[in-house]
């Protein structure tokens, strides 16, 4: 890891393990942290409409009891967390701070109580920093435009031409831009993995279960996960360790607490990975094969052995993850769709998704319940040979905010002679089964944009993927690169 | 009672047509509150598109929804 200075750029670029040795070693204190990072997602945030709300006041509170309780200089020992601000999505209930859903209709919502995962991050030391812009109501009802959010389209900082993905638009952009160290995102299905990859930013999407989501948006109950973005799988570590756990406000929490035990060269050397070459070439856009493939030459001088796999080519993924939100969605906003404020959504398909999600019927909400067993049966028996199966993030880079987003690569199904092949749909099909999934920045298109690998593996494994992420990281630098300046 | 003149005629009411009738697809740019119509119908299709392909799938009656009701 190469050690970072203490200027402005710097430290707004720097990791969390970095940001916690300048602290332990008093060259800055938590309230500078904090300045920095409030001034920055003000003067910056709007550029890439990245920012819901600057919660200045509860940030500099807690920053400077942080100093107080842990000063800067105090050498080791420090929390790994403590004094380093950060951003929540603005599905994250924060006392006191509007929490809008990203939506007109929540646009005056407050709450008087933090969301598990804030106040979790508060104990172990934390500052939020700001609640973070969102797609409206995380996408529930499927969105045209990148524009469907009451903060404005999402831009990626490497351009803001380009939309930085979503659901979780903000919390990508922040941690990009270097307007926040880390922060907090929700993937249903593809909400941290999308914009983690269209704004080269690691992300993590836990287990289902492996964090609580009290005091989050539900959007769908059975599919609702909460997971860190930040610089480096690392990071992606140390987050996790202070928001995993069993929580009695949440009955889906498994009751596994997560801590961070890098994997050893050795243990790498044994582990089986598996991809499906149709990923990286046919189904990949061109202009992001040579990335890919590099990637994965990447890894297999790690050492690990590489195996071919693919999940069943013959399961409904997209139409069983569109069915299981559609209906839960519609449950869950059933009094919002009763009202007047419903038309005041911004994306004209979202309301109509919505809308049509009344009309699921119990009998194929049930069957795309079903169809998850056999998901989970058979990504269960993929990874009984496997230890890690390692797909792209996205096939492509971000498409330009303006464009409609059912014309990105792949949204309209494999192209001509790559049906059945590869692994498609990874993305509903890890949702479905609940598995985990690491995104890491590998490389960027031609014209700049980024692009990201994702590594999948069996519930509860994020210890796997977070090392194996290390590793990939230590013999990359494509995670430390910054966008350009503004 | 009557019928109006003009009204609800009996038998089977027809369904408008929509993209999967060669009818109008959804708008490629709308405006920002959108056709209304056209994106319900698309979003109804949409439903009625999944239903099928769920439908399609013959799984044996052991196979139980994930997350039953576990007292």
């Amino acid at each position: 890891m190469s050690a970072t200075g203490t200027g402005e750029s710097d430290l707004a670029f720097a990791t969390v393990a970095e940001l916690g040795a300048h602290l332990a070693a008093g060259r800055v204190s938590a309230e500078d942290l904090t300045r920095l990072a409030l001034d920055r997602l003000a003067r910056l945030g709007p550029r890439y409409n990245a920012v819901a709300t600057v919660t200045a006041e509860r940030a500099l509170a807690e920053a400077r009891s942080r100093d107080r309780a842990s000063p800067p200089g105090g050498g080791r020992g420090r929390r790994p967390l403590d004094g380093i601000p950060y951003g929540a999505k603005d599905l994250l209930a924060a006392r006191g701070a509007p929490t809008t859903w990203g939506a007109p209709p929540y646009r005056d919502q407050v709450f008087d109580a933090d969301a598990t995962v804030v106040r979790r991050l508060g104990r172990a030391g934390a500052v939020l920093a700001a609640k973070l812009a969102m797609v409206e109501l995380a996408g529930g009802g499927g969105y045209r435009y990148a524009s469907a959010s009451l903060q404005g389209p999402g831009r990626t900082p490497w351009n803001p031409d380009h939309w930085s993905g979503g659901s979780s638009s903000g919390s990508g952009a922040a941690v990009a831009a270097g307007l926040v160290p880390y922060a907090i995102g929700s993937e249903t299905s593809g909400s941290i993995v999308t914009p983690a990859a269209y704004c080269g930013v690691t992300g993590l999407r836990p287990t289902y279960g492996l964090v609580s989501r009290s005091g989050a948006m539900p959007l769908s109950w059975t599919l609702d996960k909460l997971g860190p973005m930040a610089r480096s799988a690392e990071d992606c570590a140390l987050v996790l360790q202070a928001i995993a756990g069993r929580d009695g406000a949440d009955a889906t929490t498994a009751g596994r607490a997560y801590r961070y035990r890098p994997l050893s060269r050795d243990a790498l050397r044994r582990l089986r990975l598996a991809f499906a070459p149709a990923d990286f070439d046919d189904l990949a856009v061109p202009a992001a094969r040579p990335a890919f493939g590099a990637a994965l030459d990447v890894l297999r001088r790690l050492g690990a052995s590489f195996a071919e796999a693919t999940l069943p080519a013959d399961l409904p993924y997209g139409a069983a993850v569109s069915t299981i939100i559609g209906a839960e969605a519609a449950t869950v906003f059933a009094g919002l769709m009763e009202s007047d404020a419903f038309e005041t959504l911004v994306d004209a398909r979202q309301k109509a998704g919505l809308r049509a999600g009344r009309r699921i019927k119990a009998r194929d909400y049930l069957q795309a319940m079903r169809l998850r067993v056999l998901v989970q049966r058979a990504c269960g028996e993929l990874f009984e040979r496997v230890d890690v199966l390692v797909g792209v993030g996205r096939p492509g880079p971000a498409s330009p905010v303006d464009e409609p987003l059912d014309r990105r690569p792949g949204a309209a199904g494999p192209p001509p002679g790559a049906e059945g092949r590869g692994n498609p749909a990874l993305i509903p099909a890890g949702n479905l089964a609940g598995l985990p999934a690491l995104c890491l920045p590998c490389g960027f298109t031609p014209d700049g944009l980024p692009l990201a690998i994702q590594l999948v593996g069996p519930p509860f494994s994020e210890n796997t993927l977070l090392s194996l992420g290390a590793w990939f990281q230590s013999e990359t630098d494509w995670h430390r690169r910054r966008p350009p300046a503004p | 009672m009557s019928r109006k003149k003009g009204g609800k005629k009996g038998g089977k009411r027809r369904r408008p047509a929509g993209p999967q009738d060669g009818g109008p697809a959804v708008p490629e740019r709308p405006s920002p509150s959108g056709d209304a119509g056209d994106l319900r119908r698309a979003a109804k299709a949409q439903v009625r598109t999944t239903a099928a392909a769920l439908r399609a799938l013959r799984l044996p009656p052991e196979v139980e929804p994930a997350f039953v009701f576990r007292p």
